[in-house]
């Protein structure tokens, strides 16, 4: 659980969905939650790269999480977002269908990630929050990006 | 804590190897210029302060090899040891070990270098032995001279008196200022009297008053009706004079700043002028609008200046990165004395506009190309002495390395008065390595011959030495110099000498870039490669052995298409009557790219991508656009490198 801000244990997390699943992120990771802008292609990237977009000034890649986790794949539409993320020291952008709320949960209610319990690869799970009425799916977004760390990680 | 040390060593490793990248230059300066008293008191500063902030830092290695290096420095400074070449090559010795001993602090790996040599070697140049005993006589009477001239320094201090011939023996910069009295005395203003009778009065007025204000003796004196204020006043000019001068050769306006924080301010920048664009468009659509508004025409002045603002604030942040060359230029002395002691050469390397700035990334990237030509010039260039003198040249060979500013770029010249470049010797070689025919040959001018130079594995040295001539370089100056989007000329003339000539552009960050369309996408193409741009149409297009070519002017122009490096779905991949053509030379050799559309001319700032690897897949880096979009910046030496290697 170290990958996750823990206050009094009570976690600080930032949800977004993606196909019918709702994921959370560590809200300290995140930068900003940015609309969809124009998104420049870069060739012979990975393919769950999208490309590159400014942001005020730096040019920072865009990672498709649909892509990235096998999800089938959607149409941007209005709901959208790109979540600017901080993984080990790059910038980078994560394309979400939306961006839910920033929640507060109490560290005790998340549970380890159960054997096949969701489409995406285990590996990038840290926890499960069992919530009242709704299962938030913990992303360790360290692991999203193989190698990260030494700032060339495409 | 741990940080803060981090912090204090760094500083440490930084300052210390500038000096040593100094001390190298004022050695070799030293060396050909050994009276000079000046320098030997610098180079004695620059190692008492490395072993200040070692003693204090804990490195105790460091300490005692700069402890009795200083200490040789020291005699030679005070003329007791003369500064043969032998005594010399033990210092640089001394100064490349500190060298050693800092890469060791920077990388923490705790290893101990065995000193045991190099201080006995100091220690013995110290006591004097291994110096040859015809230079005894000298170095006695050079010793007693010091002494004397110690003495008489002491002497004249202790009076305040005129100092006498000593003042040459001394140096005046090391002398604290007179004293406001002494100046008065030696102006014949009082007499030393007065000036005994003024300091008691001080004193007395010192002890009766504890803190606060003690009158000047100066102000004694006028008060006394000893002299007059002018005087006084003259006296302090002339007492303030050389002790301003010193400061102001000390105390350099500078500070140091993290590159990352200036990059930031860049991009900053960089932002700020895209906003300016928007709003100056913005601006002229309500000019048009509202022709009589005078709220508008107040926007329009006051985004006018703006403008201007923005303008010159990007230059000012540019300069910001721009460095003299002398930071390059300062570790060369050394090497060519090296080189020169180790062929038995004779060769003076003379530097030129050392203060002419670069951007920081060019300079960082520079060097090892000048390394390389420097080496050549100084191990084919000059001759050995005695073939000199039997061409009625000097026997000492000269290296010149100069830097100026020419338009938007700037030029790094190195040029030699040794033997030349043979072009009948270079076509020899051309033809033995079976690089071009006979008569392909006696179609080039003599230029194009001599670029043959660049070519990988060409060496023309009959001899392979440890210095040159292996044949991997030249090329790779100039790939190393064309990824600078620079370029680089030679001029020679058999027996008088050659000139190698550097153009680079004054900073990395902007360059000019054609903008090309395929598909949906734009791409920047650094425009320092671009030859020309044809229209062509689809039946030009041959192919030759599977490989798609254009005859162009009846030279055959290998061809590729962007979209399909790129994997682009576009009208130039799928057979268009109407394609464009760029065409890019890259080592001498054209390329044809094939692109959808050409949007012209303009100049980019080149940014790095975060989490990409630059040059990854023949991408540059990127840019953004007016309207704020990312475009990519086309690396075409990686693109077609490949492509290179095929037709090689």
């Amino acid at each position: 659980m170290d990958t996750f801000t823990v206050t009094d244990d009570v976690l600080q997390l930032v949800t977004f969905t993606l196909g019918s699943e709702e994921y959370a992120v560590d809200i300290l990771k995140v930068q900003e939650i940015n609309r969809m802008t124009v998104i420049t292609m870069v060739p012979n990237s990975p393919p769950y790269v999208e490309g590159v977009i400014n942001l005020r000034g730096k040019v920072i890649p865009v990672v498709n999480l649909r892509k990235k986790f096998g999800i089938m794949e959607k149409e941007n539409d209005e709901d959208s977002r790109i979540m600017i993320v901080d993984i080990k020291g790059i910038t980078m952008g994560m394309v979400v269908d939306s961006v839910s709320e920033v929640l507060r949960v109490p560290s005790n209610i998340v549970e380890p990630t159960p054997p096949m319990a969701t489409d995406i690869s285990t590996e990038f799970i840290s926890g499960i929050a069992k919530l009242a009425d709704r299962l938030i799916i913990l992303l360790d977004i360290d692991k999203l990006i193989e190698g990260a760390g030494d700032l060339t990680v495409f | 804590m741990a940080d803060e040390m981090d912090e204090i060593i760094n500083d440490f490793l930084i300052e210390t190897t500038e000096l040593i990248e100094e001390l190298n230059h004022k050695f070799v300066e030293l060396e050909a210029d050994r009276e000079n008293q000046d320098l030997v008191n610098d180079i004695f500063r620059s190692i008492h302060t490395i072993k200040g902030a070692s003693g204090f830092l804990g490195f105790n290695q460091m300490v005692q090899l700069t402890h009795i290096t200083e200490s040789v420095l020291k005699k030679i400074k005070d003329g007791i040891i003369l500064l043969a070449p032998q005594i010399m090559d033990v210092i640089l010795e001394s100064v490349d070990m500190v060298k050693i001993l800092l890469e060791h602090i920077k990388q923490k790996d705790g290893v101990e270098e065995d000193l045991s040599d190099l201080l006995k070697k100091l220690q013995d140049v110290y006591d004097g032995v291994g110096v040859s005993t015809d230079k005894d006589s000298h170095e006695q009477k050079t010793s007693a001279k010091a002494e004397a001239a110690a003495k008489d320094y002491m002497d004249t201090e202790r009076l305040g008196e005129e100092p006498g011939q000593s003042e040459e023996d001394t140096d005046p910069e090391q002398r604290p200022p007179k004293h406001v009295g002494e100046l008065l005395i030696e102006e014949g203003k009082v007499s030393e009297d007065d000036v005994e009778e003024a300091l008691t009065i001080q004193s007395m007025i010192k002890e009766s008053v504890d803190t606060g204000d003690v009158p000047k003796v100066g102000e004694i004196l006028t008060a006394t009706d000893k002299t007059s204020k002018e005087d006084v006043k003259k006296a302090l000019a002339k007492q303030s004079g050389p002790a301003d001068k010193e400061k102001g050769q000390q105390v350099e306006q500078t500070i140091r700043v993290d590159v990352e924080r200036l990059d930031n301010v860049l991009n900053l920048v960089g932002e700020l002028v895209l906003a300016r664009n928007r709003l100056m468009k913005i601006v002229a659509n309500l000019e048009i609008k509202y022709t009589d508004s005078a709220d508008v025409s107040h926007l329009a002045e006051l985004t006018a200046f703006i403008n201007l603002i923005t303008t010159d604030l990007q230059l000012a942040v540019m300069k910001t990165r721009m460095q003299p060359v002398k930071k390059v230029f300062n570790k060369f002395p050394r090497m060519v004395r090296d080189l020169a002691r180790t062929m038995k050469k004779e060769v003076e390397l003379r530097l030129v506009g050392e203060e002419t700035e670069l951007d920081k990334s060019i300079i960082e990237e520079v060097g090892d190309p000048l390394v390389h030509l420097i080496r050549n010039a100084a191990d084919h260039g000059i001759e050995l002495p005695d073939v000199r003198e039997a061409a009625g040249k000097p026997r000492h060979g000269t290296v010149i390395l100069s830097a100026y500013q020419e338009g938007n770029n700037i030029v790094l010249s190195i040029e030699d008065d040794g033997k030349g470049i043979d072009v009948d010797k270079l076509k020899e070689k051309i033809l033995e390595k079976e690089l071009a025919t006979r008569d392909e040959l006696e179609k080039l001018s003599n230029k194009e011959i001599l670029d043959y130079i660049f070519l990988p594995g060409f060496s023309t040295a009959k001899l392979v030495t440890d210095v040159s001539g292996r044949g991997v370089g030249m090329d790779v100056v100039k790939t190393n110099i064309s990824k600078l989007n620079g370029s680089i000329t030679i001029e020679t003339e058999v027996g008088q000498g050659a000139r190698f000539l550097l153009r680079l552009p004054l900073t990395l960050a902007i360059i000019q870039a054609l903008m090309v369309g395929v598909g949906d996408e734009v791409f920047a193409v650094p425009l320092s490669s671009v030859v020309e741009t044809v229209r062509l149409d689809k039946s030009e297009i041959k192919t030759i052995r599977g490989h798609e070519t254009v005859i162009l002017r009846n030279e055959v122009v290998p061809v590729y298409r962007l979209a399909t490096k790129f994997f682009i779905d576009s009208p130039s991949s799928n057979g268009a009557d109407k394609i464009y053509m760029v065409v890019i030379v890259i080592n001498e050799k054209k390329f044809g790219m094939m692109v959808d559309r050409l949007y012209g001319q303009e100049e980019v700032v080149i940014k790095s991508i975060e989490g990409f690897a630059n040059s990854s897949e023949g991408i540059a880096g990127a840019t953004i656009t007016g309207d704020g979009k990312v475009v990519l910046i086309i690396d075409p030496t990686v693109l077609f490198s490949a492509a290179l290697h095929v037709h090689k």
